[in-house]
Parts: structure tokens; sequence; C-alpha cells
């Protein structure tokens, strides 16, 4: 009887495991399959390195270039990470060596908090509270890819922070009493030893945070300007995301601008997945 | 090195007081800018006025997202907690190894990308349409790594022998699982569940296109497209300097649901050791 | 010959590589106890372990050899018997004692409610059976719904063993029973091993040389993964050097 139920319990939770794991598969499936049809329309290259964007034909050709949103991407999360790299090494720091097990806690619930708030709030506070500083410094309307890089900062800091600190807690465990019992300064020993050693897994961390910074779609939609041009630090851009949140709403179905989005859904999704995997195979070898 | 430790102690000071002071800047300042408008009322009236919003209140909205929230926690739970047992309990290391990178790969996807997946399968091919299912299902995907991660992290606090001495006694993982592992890891798992309930009440990116729609009563089913605050919030914004008082109240609603959310949730598995 | 229970052959067990038992070959009898003795590390508790498979809790470990289990008058590998259904008929009690963090009562219905069907009189009577035959029934009987780690270590002892008990094994492995006990409670639990072998086959490791004196019916001795005297009497009369150091020390 028992025997029977074990049975149960664990096929069930198997099915359900292995539909949980597919969900990976089916999504790669059906966006390349809603996106595979734009390349009747146009060449795989003119897609990824095109510069020019008429989805919708008024009498003129149209063109599907997302070169420029992949750069805005790569631009503004590149600004994010490097932001992202002091503040969160900092954070880091502070959590693993200068507070006690309580106030750690309070920390991460903090941590908890800032990636729970929403992130058109997020949008929100850099329109009305950085914007308007763009504003007065010279950049047009103040919204610009600077600004998306700074709103994004603080959105990525907690997953940063938290991968930072797994590595730190150990390298603390591994490496502090002997250190101190020395009697060499605290700060001394980060700086010598804990940082140098945790090189590799800043990096990394680094460039997973670089992942999620790249899907990121609301906030940096509300702050970038969404002009498609060549991102400037100080001028507008647009990325991927943005773009499809943007004009999904107005797409006509099965219609090569709808084709197009889900292109660019592809590439991002490849984009996020690819350098998730890589990182993953580094990390792998150092274990 | 002298130097560069100090820059160290100095950057880590800074930057934690910078990050605290920003969250808690936020709070403070959308409750002082939206004190004007935020009152009962607000809270339990539909938008009015010609432009919509103008007037009223938010409380569709607010209905709408527990709507799209909890949808998307009932999908997203038994996958979730399925996969976390037996990649716990069952699993060999080689395929927990390999189970892990499609979990943490299905986290790193972004939320735009899932309403695209949603919009194409549930929107337009199963012909739910725009409805808070679809957008559900999106929403869903987005929490069910994190569900899976927060829960097998429950489990791995269980203490490996109480496991052994359930398997010493001879007796079937599934009664242990039921019996054992849920009463030790209970609170962990709704204190999981909460966070994801606020997470998922923030998200628009995954909701824009398949549920969310800009006006709608009180939702009756979850087959019709909805209201929803973060969607009610984009549009006050986009409208503009008149709605902004508006904009700053909704925006505070959501501030404080997130925060009562994760309240909850860290009260939950505080006094654990 | 017959009234061989557990029979172990060619055993051996490696952990990441490193043998801890090379290559033993045993008998152990029904309704007697025999007492592993050695030093630490010898190999006794992984010996112990492997035989209810509990040692491979532990990815990394390998043994090869055949366990002999006797099922109505034939043996049968442990290895072709279902894991599940091993350590239901070769119980372990462990050094120490792992309460669930249930109730007394809650404790005992674990095994109770998973191999039984019976109603809820007859699961009392059972557990207030078991209860007295480990002699925790009196301390306990007004605390039956009082969470069960607030015992003392003696009791949580007995309470694991009457928890093991319900499962009516056939096989009793104990390992270092009364290492962590007063001697009030080593007595009791060496009084109830002595009764309970005319039910059972009971082994266990100790280091504990009176105690294994106490209880014996043979004694092993073992040494770097191998047995290197057994017997009723090795104690008085040692043979090998390295038992007579041990005994020594």
């Amino acid at each position: 009887m028992t025997d029977i139920k074990e049975k149960i319990f664990k096929n069930t939770i198997q099915v359900l495991m292995v539909l949980t794991l597919s969900i990976l598969v089916f999504l790669f499936y059906f966006l390349i399959r809603e996106a595979m049809p734009l390349f009747d329309y146009c060449k795989i290259s003119d897609f990824l390195f095109g510069t020019e964007w008429m989805p919708v034909s008024f009498g003129n050709e149209l063109k599907f270039g997302i070169w420029y949103f992949i750069l805005g991407t790569v631009y503004v999360s590149f600004i994010a990470i490097i932001f992202g790299l002091v503040f969160s090494i900092g954070i880091a720091l502070f959590i693993t060596f200068s507070l006690n097990e309580r106030l750690q806690k309070y920390i991460f619930a903090i941590l908890d908090l800032i990636s729970a708030i929403p992130s058109v709030v997020f949008g929100f506070f850099g329109l009305q509270v950085f914007s308007p500083i763009f504003f007065k410094i010279g950049v047009k309307t103040g919204n610009c890819v600077l600004l998306a890089g700074i709103v994004l900062t603080i959105m990525i800091l907690p997953f940063m922070i938290n991968s930072l600190c797994m590595t730190f807690f150990k390298l603390k465990k591994k490496y502090l009493i002997a250190a101190s019992n020395l009697g060499i300064d605290k700060w001394y020993i980060i700086a010598s030893i804990i940082i140098p050693e945790s090189i590799k897994s800043i990096v990394l961390s680094t460039i997973l945070a670089n992942c999620r910074a790249m899907g990121e779609t609301m906030a940096v939609m509300m702050v970038v300007g969404n002009a498609k041009v060549f991102p400037h630090l100080l001028g507008k851009g647009e990325t991927i995301a943005s773009l499809i949140a943007l004009e999904m709403g107005t797409a006509i179905k099965n219609s090569p601008h709808y084709h197009a989005l889900y292109a660019a859904g592809v590439v991002l999704l490849i984009l996020t997945f690819v350098i998730n995997q890589v990182v993953r195979i580094i990390g792998r070898d150092s274990e | 090195m002298k130097t560069f430790s100090k820059i160290l102690q100095i950057v880590s000071y800074i930057s934690t007081i910078l990050v605290v002071g920003v969250v808690l800047f936020i709070y403070i300042y959308f409750a002082y800018r939206s004190r004007n408008i935020l009152n009962i009322n607000f809270l339990l009236e539909s938008p009015k006025g010609l432009v919509l919003g103008e007037e009223g209140g938010i409380f569709p909205a607010i209905i709408g997202s527990v709507y799209f929230s909890t949808t998307a926690v009932l999908i997203a739970f038994f996958p979730a907690i399925c996969s976390a047992i037996y990649i716990k309990f069952y699993a060999k290391k080689r395929f927990r190894r390999f189970a892990h990178t499609l979990i943490e790969s299905m986290a790193s996807v972004p939320s735009i990308v899932l309403g695209l997946f949603s919009y194409t399968v549930f929107v337009y091919r199963l012909g739910f349409g725009r409805s808070i299912f679809s957008a559900g299902v999106a929403l869903a995907i987005m929490i069910l790594p994190f569900l899976e991660r927060r829960f097998e992290k429950a489990f791995d606090e269980v203490d490996i022998n109480l496991i052994n001495a359930s398997n010493n006694l001879g007796i079937h993982k599934y009664f242990m699982i039921l019996r054992l592992v849920n009463k030790e890891s209970f609170k962990e798992i709704v204190s999981a569940v909460l966070l994801c309930y606020g997470f998922a009440m923030g998200a628009l990116a995954p909701m824009i296109f398949t549920g969310a729609v800009a006006y709608s009563d009180v939702p009756n089913s979850i087959f019709n497209p909805s209201m929803a605050l973060p969607m009610h919030l984009y549009l006050l914004i986009a409208q503009g300097e008149t709605q902004l008082d508006r904009a700053y109240a909704t925006a505070f609603v959501e501030l404080m649901l997130v925060l009562i959310f994760n309240i909850f949730a860290y009260m939950l598995t505080y006094k654990k050791k | 010959m017959n009234n061989v229970n557990v029979k172990i052959e060619n055993l051996s067990v490696s952990y990441d590589g490193n043998k801890v038992i090379d290559n033993i070959n045993y008998s152990f009898y029904k309704n007697e106890i025999t007492c592993i003795i050695g030093a630490s590390g010898c190999g006794k508790t992984t010996l112990l372990k492997t035989i209810n498979r509990s040692i491979e809790y532990d990815e990394n470990v390998k043994t090869s050899g055949n366990i002999l289990l006797e099922e109505n008058g034939h043996f049968k590998n442990i290895y072709d018997i279902s894991e599940v259904v091993l350590r239901k008929r070769v119980g372990i009690v462990s050094q120490n004692p792992v309460v669930f963090p249930f109730s007394i009562y809650k404790n005992l219905l674990y095994p109770l409610d998973y191999y039984t069907k019976l109603n809820k009189e007859e699961k009392k009577e059972k557990v207030i059976n078991v209860l007295k035959k480990v002699e925790l029934y009196d301390e306990v009987k007004d605390n039956l719904d009082k969470y069960a780690d607030n015992l003392s270590g003696g009791q949580k002892q007995r309470l694991c063993i009457a928890r093991t008990l319900l499962t009516e094994p056939e096989v009793l492995l104990l390992d270092e029973p009364c290492s962590a006990l007063d001697v009030k409670n080593q007595d009791v639990i060496e009084k109830l091993l002595l009764q309970l072998k005319n039910e059972i086959t009971i082994i266990i490791v100790t280091h504990n040389i009176k105690e294994a004196e106490k209880l014996k019916d043979k004694i092993i001795f073992m040494d770097s993964g191998k047995i290197i005297e057994d017997g009723v009497d090795i104690i008085k009369n040692p043979k090998s050097v390295a038992l007579k150091d041990f005994l020594n020390y």
C-alpha cells in the first residue's frame, strides 16, 4: 500500500518537474516560430545590423534594423553594472565585515524590499527626481541613457549584493580569524586578501547581473527617451525590451512588424541565455 | 595597499548609507507627495473623469492586481514545489546540477519575453484573448524559478539528521515529506509565496499586452482583462503633469502593499534560529 | 548455522576511494548480542551502517561484497531488497538521538501511522506498551503531548529506541547508544537490550569495554577496517597485539 502511494507521489512530482524544466524549450520554440516569417521580408544580417526601423509602411520600404536597440540595451546595462559594481562591493563588504548577524538580517530584508519594489515605481522615481537634474545640466527633456543606467543600478543591486555576499562570507570564514590573529587591520585584510581572492566571482556575478539589466523593461523605458538613434551617454536611446513593450500593443497580428518584434525578443532571449551559460561554464571550472 | 583599504572602507560606508537612504527617501517622498490624495475614498472608488483617473480612486486596479497575482501564484505553486521536492529529495547529483542550470536560465529570461510568449500561445493561438489568465501564466513563469529556489532553500534548512532518522525507520519519502518536511518548512514556504506575490503585483512587463487594460470594472472572471496597479500608474504618469499627485498616491499604495508583503514574509522566518 | 540471521561476505566499503572496510566475512546469530569494539576510525560504525544501507546517504560511498539477510530459512541479499523494506527489517539507533519536532506521542505515531491501519485506541495501546518496554512510561505519561525535544538525553535515546521498535525490526543496530548518557540511563538501556535479545538480533557498536562484557554473547574487535579477533572471551584472553594495545589503552 505504501509502495503504491510512494509511486503515485513520485510520479506526480516527476511529471510536474519535467513540465517546469521544459518551459524553457517551449519558450524558445514558440518565440522562434513567430519570429521566423520575418526573414521572408528581411535578411538576418539586415535585421541584426541594420540601423533603420520602419516597421509600418506608409508607401515607403519596410526596414527592420535593430542594431541601435541592441547597442542601447548593451549600453544601458553596461552603465548599470559599472555603477552597480562599486556600490555592491561596498555594501557587500559592509554587510559581511561590519555588521553583526542581526543587522545583517535587517539589511537583507531591505534588499528583498528593493527587489520587490515595482519597476514602474523606480521609473517614476527616476523621472521625477533625477530627470529634472539632467534637464538643468542641458539634456533635452532630461531623459537619457545615463539616467536609465542609474535607475537600473538600484534595481540590480540586491541581486549583485546577494551573490557577492555569498563569496565574501566564505572567504571571511577562511581567512579573517587567521589573519586577525596576526594583528592586521580588518580593512587591510579585505584589501590585500579578500578582494584579490574574489575577483573571479565578482566578474561572474557582474556578468549575470548584466543579464538581468538587459531584460529590465518598464523602468528603463520610462527614462531612456525612446528615440531610434545611436545611443549616447547624455542622449536618448532605446532598448530591445522597451521596443517590444512600446510597439507590441499596436502591431497587427502576423504582420511583418509583429514578427519583427518576436525576432527582437528572440535576440534578447538568446543574448541573456548565452551569457548565462558561458558564465555558468566558467564558474563551474573553478569549483 | 593602505590607501586602497582606506578607500574600500569609505566606499563601503557611503554606498550602504546611500542605498538605504534612497529606499527611505522613496517611501517618505512618495508619502509626502500623495498626502492630499490618499484617503479611504481613493482606495475604494473607481477611476472617473474626462481623462481617466482624473477623479475617483483605484479600487478596480487594486482588486485587479490581486487577481493577477493570485492567478500567477496558483499556477506557479505546484510546479515550483514539485520541482523543489524532486531536486532536493529524489534527484542524484548530476541531475540536480542540470536542473539548477535550467532553473537559473529560466530566472534570467527577461520578463517582456515572457509577455511575448504568453501573447502568442495564450492570447492568440489558444484564444484566451487579453485576460487575467493569459497574463497570469506569464507572471507565473516569471516567479516560478524564484519560488523554486526559495522552496529548495527551505528544504535545505531541514536538519539532515531528521531526514536520515526518518529513512532509518524504513519509511517512504512521500510520508516523510508530507509529515515531517512539510511541518519543518511550512513557514518558509508561506514566506516565499508572500514575497513572490508581492513581486508579481509590481511586474508590468509580462502583462502589458497580455491582460492589463486602461479601464475595467472590478473583474468577475479570470478570463476577462482587468486593470492593474502598475498599469494604472504607468498610464497616469504618461498623462503628464496634470495627474502627478494621483500617480504619486497610486505608487505609494503599491509601495505599501510591497512593504506589507515583505514584512509578513520577514516575520514568518525571523524567529527561526 | 541455522541460527544465522545476517551473513556478511567479502564486504568492502570505500569513501572517496579510501577503503574503510576491507574484505570482511562474518555471521551474526539470532537472539544474540554482538558487540563491536575498536579504536575510533577502525570502521565499526561504517560496518554497522552498511548493514541497513544507511551508509549510502552519502553519495561518495562505494560498497562491494554481499550482505545476506535470513528470510523464512533462506538468505536474501540486502542489495536485492528495496532500501525502504530493508530499513524496516533492520532498524538502527544512532549515537545522538534524533527526535522529530513533534510531541512525544506524535513521535511514536510517526511509524505507526505509516505502517499500520489501527484505530486510535489500538495505536494508543501500542504506544503505551512500547513506552513501558523502554521504561519511559512512568516518566512521561502525563506529558505525552509535550514537545519531545524537551526530554533529557537519556529519555530521548529511549524514545528513539521505542520509535524504532514500533517498526518491528528483525535486527536492531545500535551505534554507541550509551556514550552520551549517565550511569543510571546506561543501566536502563543495557537491561532493555538484554531483554530484547529474546525477540531480535542485536548488533551494538561500543567503545566501552565494560559495557561490551556485560552485554556480550560475542565480541568482535576491529582494526583498520578488518576483523582482528572475534569470539566470546577475547577480552579476557586477547591474542593479537592490536587488541592488547587497545585494552591497555
